[in-house]
């Protein structure tokens, strides 16, 4: 092996020229898949951390079967009852990966200044809770429930803006109960906040979790959030949280934040396929261009390949001897390809580029991640790639006749 | 014991190659040209054979039959009394790297390595262990006279100094049979002088076997035996 990789790095440094268009192809497609995958990491790692801090999904939550499909047209049925809310918390709190369980009620009505009214889509949570939960996630856009205020409401800040509403301000919610009853309460407009997408802007109010409970007239909840200390927990802690919660006799539904969100979803399937489509390109390019090297290398090196199976040389030997030269050009294209995204990758996160994606408020930063583990797996993917590309021409030369190869010139 | 006898004096005088009946069709095209026709032909262990005949008698073609680089399209070739010309591709691989060394009309040097690396080939290829391969290079180099050519490439080299590279590495896995394909054609007289002198000297000293092709009259007188070939027939051995 160690004579194939001398043979190999020779005859790439003999002919410079190919062997550093090839290289430079190579770490073009390396780097571009580099900075792509870095990139949409960090938009799913902000879609993530906006599920789960956000829109505040926690990691898991926890409801009744059958909650999502038919919630609306039984709610008492699927409500959690406050001796079960404390007895599920108990159990969940005993375990070393939850950092948090509170409770959580949906209520949606309408909300009135007075004079007009629209529809909200309220979510009850406790005010500390949620700022645990919240952390120092996007803190500049607001909406933080206050203790002292158990009337206040968060508005979303198109909600406000439509109905004129601003900080200390109040208004009125109707919402029907959880018998089918209609209920109005006063509510003071707390702080007004960004939900950060555009389709819940104008609807979402953030209610303490005892005022939306007398609003909806219940004591209950319909979901229990449980934030874990570990965002990379979330699926084992769904199998053993699951498994405890059915040994208690609890028949319980755990989701996962990538299940509810379906946002974060839609948003990686999109750039998922988008990927795939780029890193396609890049390989038929990476492909091609190891076929054409080592098809040149092959027509040059017909004598060289005839000697060599003439001094004992296996057809599978010579095999490997191209195949390792294709190996080599894309190491060396990965390794300048790695240059070039943390130099790329550099420059894009310290320019402070920003846009605003589709649905959303206000503007993002477009910045770009290092994942050495995705870049390892793609360096990987095309160094077995560049192997069976180079096969092609290797093989080729392997199955020369002696004789031919040491006649050509 | 006598039949452990029988084996050594069976050896001994056994050929070391010997072909019965060979013949090599080429297909070019639609035709078909008949390059050896019905060789009967054996050469013995510490010869120092010619075959000689004018330009497309078939000399190339009999010598990469023997060289196993070629397979006949009849008749039967033996190596050391074994039959060859039905094995794989990879077990006559084998064989030439072990028991057959070349040199060829080119030169056939691998131009990225230096004289040293070309001359290690053959045990590199045979799996012999680096250092045990250079230090054998190394004493094949000195044998022909170009230690201090070393690290040199080929195309820093004159083309008599690359034969003996060649004759070097043709050496140095210890083979039964060298076979050089005009070896001097390259050449210039008196470099052709040396390098035939030289293999001469090794085929003395390794009792090594040589067998080589030539058109050039004035290289035969130094062999124990001539074989004219003509129109891919053997006319005639001295």
């Amino acid at each position: 092996m160690m004579n194939f990789i001398k043979l190999g790095w020779r005859n790439i440094l003999k002919n410079r020229r190919r062997s550093l268009i090839t290289v430079l192809a190579v770490a073009l497609g390396f780097a571009s898949i580099n900075l792509f995958s870095g990139y949409i990491h960090n938009v799913y790692d902000g879609l993530a951390e906006q599920a789960i801090r956000g829109e505040g999904l926690g990691h898991l939550t926890l409801m009744k079967p059958g909650l999502l499909k038919e919630g609306k047209l039984e709610p008492e049925k699927f409500l959690l009852k406050s001796d079960e809310i404390q007895r599920i918390t108990g159990l969940l709190s005993q375990d070393e990966t939850v950092r948090l369980v509170t409770p959580r009620l949906a209520v949606s009505g309408i909300v009135s200044n007075g004079k007009v009214s629209t529809i909200f889509l309220g979510e009850g949570m406790v005010p500390e809770d949620m700022a645990v939960i919240r952390g120092d996630f996007r803190a500049d856009r607001g909406g933080a429930l206050d203790r002292a205020r158990p009337a206040a409401a968060a508005f979303a800040s198109d909600l406000a803006d439509m109905l004129g509403l601003k900080q200390n301000d109040y208004a009125v919610l109707v919402a029907s109960t959880v018998e089918g009853l209609t209920n109005a309460l006063d509510v003071d407009v707390g702080e007004l906040y960004n939900t950060g997408n555009a389709g819940t802007n104008d609807k979402m109010l953030l209610l303490p979790f005892a005022f939306a409970q007398r609003l909806y007239d219940t004591e209950g909840a319909d979901r229990l959030i449980v934030l874990l200390r570990d965002r990379a927990q979330t699926f084992e802690a769904q199998l053993r949280l699951s498994e405890k919660l059915r040994a208690a006799g609890l028949n319980l539904e755990i989701k996962t934040w990538l299940e509810l969100s379906s946002f974060y979803k839609q948003v990686k399937g999109l750039f998922d396929m988008i990927f795939a489509f780029i890193f396609a390109i890049v390989i038929v390019i990476v492909m091609m261009s190891i076929i054409n090297t080592m098809s040149m290398a092959v027509v040059e090196r017909t004598r060289e390949i005839g000697t060599l199976r003439a001094l004992g040389m296996r057809r599978w030997d010579i095999s490997w001897l191209f195949s390792v030269e294709g190996v080599l050009l894309v190491v060396l294209g990965g390794l300048v390809g790695v240059a070039l995204t943390l130099v790329l990758a550099w420059v894009v996160n310290q320019a402070g580029f920003s846009y605003v994606p589709p649905n959303n408020t206000d503007a993002v930063l477009l910045q770009v991640d290092v994942v050495p583990w995705v870049m390892l797996q793609a360096f990987l993917f095309l160094g077995l790639v560049a192997a069976l590309a180079a096969l092609l021409p290797a093989r080729r030369a392997a199955r020369m006749v002696i004789v031919d190869a040491m006649g050509h010139v | 014991m006598t039949a452990v006898l029988t084996r050594i004096c069976e050896k001994r005088f056994m050929p070391l190659v010997e072909l019965r009946g060979v013949g090599k069709v080429y297909q070019l095209g639609s035709t078909q040209v008949e390059a050896l026709a019905n060789i009967d032909f054996q050469i013995k262990a510490q010869e120092f054979a010619a075959i000689w005949g004018p330009s497309g008698s078939g000399k190339t073609s009999l010598l990469n039959l023997i060289g196993l680089i070629d397979s006949p399209s009849g008749g039967e070739i033996y190596l050391g009394g074994e039959r060859v010309d039905g094995l794989t591709d990879d077990e006559l691989a084998r064989r030439r790297n072990q028991k057959i060394g070349f040199i060829f009309q080119h030169f056939n040097l691998v131009p990225v390595l230096d004289a040293l690396e070309n001359i290690m080939l053959p045990l590199q290829i045979r799996g012999v262990r680096a250092d045990q391969a250079k230090a054998k290079a190394r004493s094949r180099l000195r044998e022909v006279g170009l230690e201090d050519q070393w690290n040199k490439r080929p195309d820093k080299m004159s083309g008599g100094q690359r034969q003996r590279i060649a004759i070097a590495r043709a050496l140095v896995g210890d083979p039964a049979l060298v076979i050089a394909d005009e070896p001097t054609a390259n050449l210039d007289s008196a470099t052709s002088r040396l390098i035939v002198d030289l293999m001469r000297e090794l085929n003395r000293r390794d009792q090594v076997t040589f067998i080589f092709s030539t058109h050039d009259p004035r290289l035969l007188e130094h062999v124990d035996r001539r074989v004219r070939l003509e129109d891919g027939r053997i006319v005639a051995t001295e």
